[in-house]
């Protein structure tokens, strides 16, 4: 059981109340148990529709994988039963590293309805932050593929006791395979279906997701069982969900939304879940919307910047114009911001506004919304929804939370505590837990402003991490990555403002006495960063410097870094070598 | 610019935007993403720089022409001579 943080406050009794009600539309294990895999999967078979589609999957030349609801009940009850008789007990963590591939929610799903944790890594990560998180929880099964194993895990496996078990999905005949690990496909064949239905209770641990803050080792958000009380709600009341729909989420199933809002929400609605095996190609984007007939898009800023900049050419509108995009009937956003250009642009381009959203690691689920039928405001994150209490406050001087009041007036966005999805606690950390709630706030750590409607803006993070194309990322984690380099003094990681990411990493060096900043040395550093980092962590660009910003106490002053560019030797968002390599 | 200066600018453009992959090994004929870390924003990187270098307009459409090194010289050749005898 994992302690759930309830509001207890007068103010939180109505929406307590909301939840209440959207809870018992849920379908329940009985004697109050509560799973989410059943939720997702089996209540569907069991009110008669096994047959209908739960999940596409896509691959890059097109051919598409189908997996009904009856097929993926019949799925993840044998990885269920195959963790059992792998001795994997309730409440230990079941790992992956994967694309968007049907082993994916298999192993999500099964191991929810055993009773284990589900801890998602985005596949992209780099040896590092992939031995950082297995450590930290305690991961005992990891399902990835023969590749992905060979070029980051296989480094690392020494440094994870706690990894009992390797499955590979990709693999059939072993060639590749790690030593003492297991196939995915065949293992699954020979586990015996599940015979009795999960045994959980709605506060038993479910779900895991690590997400960075400024300082210290990425933290490990969990989630309950619970929280597809606000998954299932926010299927219907963000994108109005049923099982007629067609629901295509373009996030990694490494990061929240690809969990939350990829796999778990929409299944719960009884939708098609549409993924896409392939990276983000835009033109293949289009295609997709159109041949799959997609009902509902939800995908992220960054995205839909590369889809305008392909619409404002004219070849791109060609390809547009002649898409038919009747069936898609609403667009919405998440991860950063979206500009209000590009809902003006959802609107003119396909008729329909993008609406954004906003949410969190830790909030489990969507909090704010521009919800269909109501008045869109472009750039704004739009208003909380029912069962949501949120306010603009500011921290008086002995802890005390005191809402601002005053419209457009920016300061602290904060929620009152006890819905349902709200995060049970950060892994072994009660104190960074603790520090995110005061006076029955949970504190998000955003800045914003809420004007005289009620509507939501964000205004930027109270904290130095950055968030670079729909990823947050940590800058302890990049600069501790660089920072065993001999010639490195002093790392500083900072977000600079990029047109189509939002924000680009990059890292401000000092060096020590005797080494030069040379291109060679830039082209090290980048080479180290990305190796263990992954390329979608690693800084883009370095920038060579005398000394770092600090505060009095000696504390890098991220903020300041960017002023730094001016005096870097590489002061570009991108590498723009001469012909002979050289910058 | 023929061929072979092609070839050589857009390694020489890798070796910066993702020094970490092994240059010497590639296959002309296989997508960067499938042999190396090599994400959208590294192939954006890649076509922002060579845009820059040669002076002329990669169509988005035409970006996935130019996802291997065999494609980035097929697409290129013709647009750099094109843009040569426009002047």
């Amino acid at each position: 059981m994992v302690p759930k943080n309830t509001g207890g406050t007068p103010a939180a009794s109505d929406a307590s109340a909301h939840w209440l009600s959207v809870r018992q539309s849920l379908a329940g294990l009985g004697d109050g148990g509560l799973n989410i895999a059943f939720e997702a999967v089996d209540r569907h078979v069991r009110d008669g529709f096994g047959d209908r589609m739960a999940l596409r999957c896509v691959d890059r030349r097109g051919i598409v994988d189908d997996i009904t609801y009856g097929r993926l009940a019949d799925l993840t009850g044998r990885f269920a039963s195959l963790l059992h008789s792998l001795g994997v007990r309730p409440g230990d963590t079941v790992f992956t590293l994967l694309g968007r591939e049907p082993a994916v929610y298999i192993t999500a799903l099964g191991t929810l309805k055993a009773g284990c944790v589900f801890c998602p890594l985005f596949s992209a990560y780099g040896p590092d932050p992939i031995r950082t998180r297995l450590r930290h929880g305690r991961g005992r099964v990891l399902v990835t593929t023969a590749q992905l194993y060979k070029r980051k895990v296989a480094q690392i496996r020494s440094d994870l006791p706690d990894l009992e078990h390797v499955l590979v999905v990709d693999d059939p005949w072993g060639e590749n395979a790690p030593a003492g690990s297991i196939d995915f496909a065949h293992a699954l064949e020979a586990a015996a279906p599940l015979s009795a239905p999960p045994l959980t209770k709605p506060d038993d641990p479910a779900l895991l997701f690590f997400t960075s803050g400024t300082t210290g080792a990425p933290k490990g958000a969990q989630h309950a069982h619970e929280a597809v009380v606000v998954h299932r709600e926010t299927a219907r009341r963000v994108f109005g969900l049923g099982r007629h729909d067609v629901f295509w989420c373009t996030a990694d199933p490494g990061w929240v939304t690809g969990t939350c809002y990829g796999i778990i929400a929409p299944l719960t609605a009884g939708a098609t879940v549409v993924a896409d095996r392939e990276e983000f190609d835009a033109v293949r984007w289009y295609r997709l919307l159109q041949d799959q007939a997609v009902t509902v898009w939800y995908t992220a800023p960054t995205a839909i910047r590369m889809l305008m900049r392909l619409d404002s050419t004219a070849e791109g509108r060609a390809l547009t114009d002649g898409l038919d995009l009747s069936a898609l009937r609403l667009m919405a956003s998440v991860g950063e911001p979206l500009n209000p250009q590009a809902v003006l642009w959802g609107k003119e381009r396909f008729g329909r506004p993008f609406h954004d959203t906003w949410w969190q690691t830790e909030t489990g689920g969507i909090m704010i919304a521009n919800l269909d039928g109501m008045e869109i405001r472009p750039g704004s994150m739009g208003k909380p929804l029912p069962g949501v209490v949120a306010d603009i406050v500011e921290q008086s001087p002995v802890g005390r939370i005191e809402p601002i009041g005053e419209p457009d007036h920016p300061g602290m966005l904060a929620l009152k505590t006890g819905w349902p999805s709200l995060f049970r606690g950060y892994l072994g950390d009660d104190e960074r837990y603790r520090a995110t709630f005061a006076d029955g706030w949970y504190l998000t750590g955003d800045l914003a402003r809420r004007d005289r409607d009620g509507y939501y803006w964000f205004v930027g993070r109270a904290d130095d991490v950055i968030k670079s194309a729909g990823h947050l990322i940590g800058p302890f984690e990049v600069e501790s990555a660089l920072m065993n380099h001999p010639a490195v003094a002093e790392v500083g990681v900072a977000g600079k403002p990029d047109p189509i990411a939002g924000e680009i990493v990059v890292a401000y060096v000092s060096l020590k006495p005797g080494h030069v900043g040379d291109a060679e040395l830039r082209r090290t550093l980048l080479s180290q960063a990305r190796q263990r980092l992954g390329a979608a962590v690693a800084p883009r660009d370095i920038v060579f410097v005398e000394t770092l910003p600090k505060t009095n106490s000696g504390k890098i002053l991220r903020r300041e870094l960017r002023a730094l560019d001016i005096q870097g030797e590489t002061a570009a968002n991108t590498p723009r070598p001469n012909n002979d390599g050289s910058p | 610019m023929n061929s072979d200066d092609i070839r050589r600018m857009i390694l020489d453009l890798l070796t910066e935007i993702c020094p970490d992959a092994e240059i010497g090994a590639i296959d002309p004929a296989v997508s960067f993403r499938d042999q190396f870390e090599f994400d959208s924003i590294d192939f954006l990187n890649l076509i922002l720089a060579t845009e820059k270098i040669l002076n002329l307009r990669i169509a988005e459409f035409d970006y996935p022409r130019l996802s291997s090194l065999d494609g980035c010289i097929s697409y290129l050749g013709p647009k750099v001579a094109e843009a040569r005898e426009a002047g």
